[in-house]
């Protein structure tokens, strides 16, 4: 979606000029809905560390130009927050005042850093939100989703029910995702990437992979890359279905193997190999196989071809 | 005479669009879209925004296709996406208040957009659709779904992510500020 | 006008609202191309294919029963399901001779990370614990497969590799949980 300027509907209300509704433009009692606004601000340094936890609502995370960390937003009925900033580390939590809890309640903050800051954030259903931050960034969410631009610096995202959606810049980078039953989409990542997923799909489209290593029990892997010509690009898969797309057939050793599942590489066909069981195996060498592409699959379809 | 042509079902059309049919798919989406884009229209109060959510709803939807397995009607299942999509733009709304100037112009000419996609003229209809709007968002967003569109509180409350009896409450609020406003 | 009246007279004002409101444009081209985009990278794949389980006859019953707590559905006692774990994992070891393809130290760590486990799992909410467990049951049933084809075909390079790989992920699993639910509060806390 491209973000627009948006008003609170109640509001915008307010100043309606075509219908004109004497003493009834706004309602009455909000009282038991009431948000608490924050406004927090203190000098950070360049290269900071801010620590962030948000336990229900939205944290989005953005980078600015200025040495200064901002923290706006609402709280809901119950929370408090905590912020401390001693110019190389800020923390920002949002947390239930004591003897509070209401599921219903959300904190929805808006921090700005300085975009050469580490960033750590941590959630329990609050979604989260980095862009314009270019350092390294370590985020984790129960059940919130994970949205995040990333550059060329180390990133481990996680999530147990939530979605990731993470953009990359197309610069070489360390990625470490880790997702449950919400799915990820990645797009436009170069360099190492780790992958695991119980049973949620990954999708992928990258750039050059350097290192890629993919673990699922159940979910589904599509991906679309090239390789480098030392890559080592490694899959396992219990169940998961393994739709795969190296682009322009990379010169590598290849090695599938599936128990159960079929195999299907660049237009070959697995291979019986055992009386003892069903087991498929494709090796084959492409060029002068500088790297190595290994697929193990113990029931789940392995399916490999050119983009 | 030509034989008349059998129109797929809607199962049939889920089923081809499972297997990667856009055709199918935008059959669906002629057949959905104006009630999902009722519900994000109302729930935003803003023309452009609803159609993002409608837009979004539809893409999400496309992905998530293969995990639809028919336990509910695939309306059913596509309002909850487009649900999802309206509660993400709320909540990313909130936000921008704090910090956004409102601008005067731009908001009559949101104000107009919104008019102008109801289709109406002013009237009874358009008095009912402003009180609708001008509810406060937690009362709005259950109205919507549960007292127009044939949501459960149930099915409302799990998709607002409120409890059950919040959403009961809510939609009395709202009953109880329409009736105030349009029943003289 | 009596409250019964006064609801009579919204519904039916509410009763007139459109249910069906056609977006102002049609959208379908920008749907359209954003499909076409995604289809480039990636094609729906459907779940609904059954994918081919081989269940291996097993050699002896009682490790069919010791098992099969493993593929039980629905939660089980948090501290029973610890310890019926770990047994069952000794039983693998011992019965089909999977032990040494399993990763060094994999029995212990699985021991102690399932007891933090069991006590993070307490911090979530109901519904993220029904997630969890459902997928745990997931990785489970997974490491049964595995074990039960490997105890057919011991040779198998694939399947020990298999084996190492989910035994891995059981364990990160575990860990990765257990991580998570340190930053929910405690309940009363």
């Amino acid at each position: 979606m491209i973000p627009r300027n948006y008003s609170f509907c109640a509001f915008l209300f307010a100043l309606l000029p075509l219908h004109a509704v004497a003493g009834k433009h706004d309602y009455e009692d909000e009282g038991d809905y009431e948000e608490r606004s924050v406004s927090e601000s203190a000098p950070m340094a360049a290269n900071g560390t801010l620590d962030v936890s948000n336990v229900a609502g939205e944290v989005l995370i953005s980078g600015w130009d200025r040495n200064e960390i901002e923290v706006k937003g609402e709280l809901g009925y119950g929370q408090k927050l905590d912020f401390s900033a001693d110019g190389d580390h800020a923390r920002v939590e949002v947390r239930w005042e004591r003897d509070h809890e209401d599921e219903d309640e959300e904190a929805n903050i808006l921090i700005s850093v300085p975009k050469t800051s580490r960033v750590r954030a941590t959630t329990v259903s609050a979604s989260i939100i980095v862009r314009d931050v270019t350092e390294e960034l370590q985020l984790r969410s129960v059940s919130g989703d994970v949205t995040a631009h990333v550059y060329a610096a180390d990133v481990n995202i996680g999530t147990i029910s939530g979605t990731l959606q993470i953009t990359g810049n197309k610069q070489a980078a360390e990625m470490m995702l880790s997702v449950v039953s919400g799915d990820a989409w990645v797009r436009d990542i170069d360099g190492d990437l780790t992958a695991r997923t119980v049973s949620g799909d990954i999708n992928i489209r990258a750039g050059k992979l350097r290192r890629t290593r993919i673990d699922t029990t159940s979910g589904d892997v599509l991906l679309r890359a090239s390789l480098e010509s030392d890559a080592r690009f490694e899959v396992d898969s219990t169940s998961g279905d393994l739709r795969l797309e190296l682009c322009g057939k990379p010169e590598a050793e290849y090695e599938l193997s599936s128990f159960s599942g079929d195999i299907v590489a660049f237009d070959r066909h697995g291979e019986a190999r055992n009386e003892y069981g069903p087991t498929s195996d494709l090796r084959f060498k492409l060029g002068t196989g500088g790297a190595l592409v290994r697929i193990d699959s113990l029931s789940g379809e392995i399916s490999l071809d050119d983009c | 005479m030509r034989e008349p042509v059998d129109q797929p079902t809607e199962t049939e059309l889920v089923a081809l669009a499972q297997g990667g049919d856009h055709a199918a798919f935008e059959a669906l989406y002629r057949a959905h879209s104006g009630r999902v884009h009722a519900l994000c229209l109302r729930m935003t109060c803003n023309a452009a925004l609803a159609d993002d959510c409608v837009q979004e709803a539809f893409v999400q939807a496309w992905r998530k296709l293969s995990s639809f397995q028919g336990a509910s009607a695939f309306g059913t299942w596509l309002y909850r996406i487009a649900v999802n999509e309206v509660l993400g733009v709320q909540r990313r709304d909130r936000r921008r208040v704090t910090h956004l100037q409102v601008v005067g112009e731009e908001e009559r000419t949101e104000e107009l957009e919104y008019s102008h996609s109801l289709g109406l003229e002013a009237g009874e209809e358009m008095d009912v659709e402003q009180a609708v709007r001008a509810l406060p968002e937690g009362a709005r967003n259950v109205f919507v779904m549960v007292g127009l569109h044939g949501y459960s509180h149930e099915e409302a409350a799990s998709a607002l992510g409120v409890a059950v009896g919040t959403c009961k409450a809510q939609l009395h609020r709202a009953r109880q500020l329409l009736a105030k406003r349009l029943i003289p | 006008m009596n409250e019964r009246e006064m609801n009579e007279a919204l519904d039916a004002r509410l009763a007139k609202l459109a249910r069906d409101i056609p977006p102002g444009r049609d959208l379908w081209p920008q749907i359209s191309a954003r499909l076409r985009d995604d289809d480039q990278i990636v094609a729906p794949i459907g779940r609904n294919r059954v994918r081919g389980v081989w269940w291996w006859q097993l050699g002896a019953a009682a490790v069919l029963v010791a098992l099969s707590s493993l593929t039980t559905y629905g939660l089980m006692s948090r501290q029973k399901a610890a310890s019926e774990r770990v047994a069952a994992v000794e039983f693998v070891q011992h019965e089909l001779g999977a032990a040494s393809f399993l990763p060094a130290g994999y029995v212990q760590a699985r021991q102690e990370l399932s007891v933090a486990f069991d006590e993070s799992l307490a911090r979530l909410s109901p519904e993220t614990q029904q997630v969890v467990e459902t997928n745990l049951r997931d990785i489970e049933r997974s490491l049964k497969q595995i074990s039960d084809a490997l105890a057919r075909d011991p040779g198998n390079a694939t399947l020990q590799q298999l084996l190492v790989a989910a035994s891995t992920q059981e364990l990160r699993y575990l860990d990765e949980v257990r991580r998570l639910a340190l930053n929910v509060p405690s309940k009363g806390a």
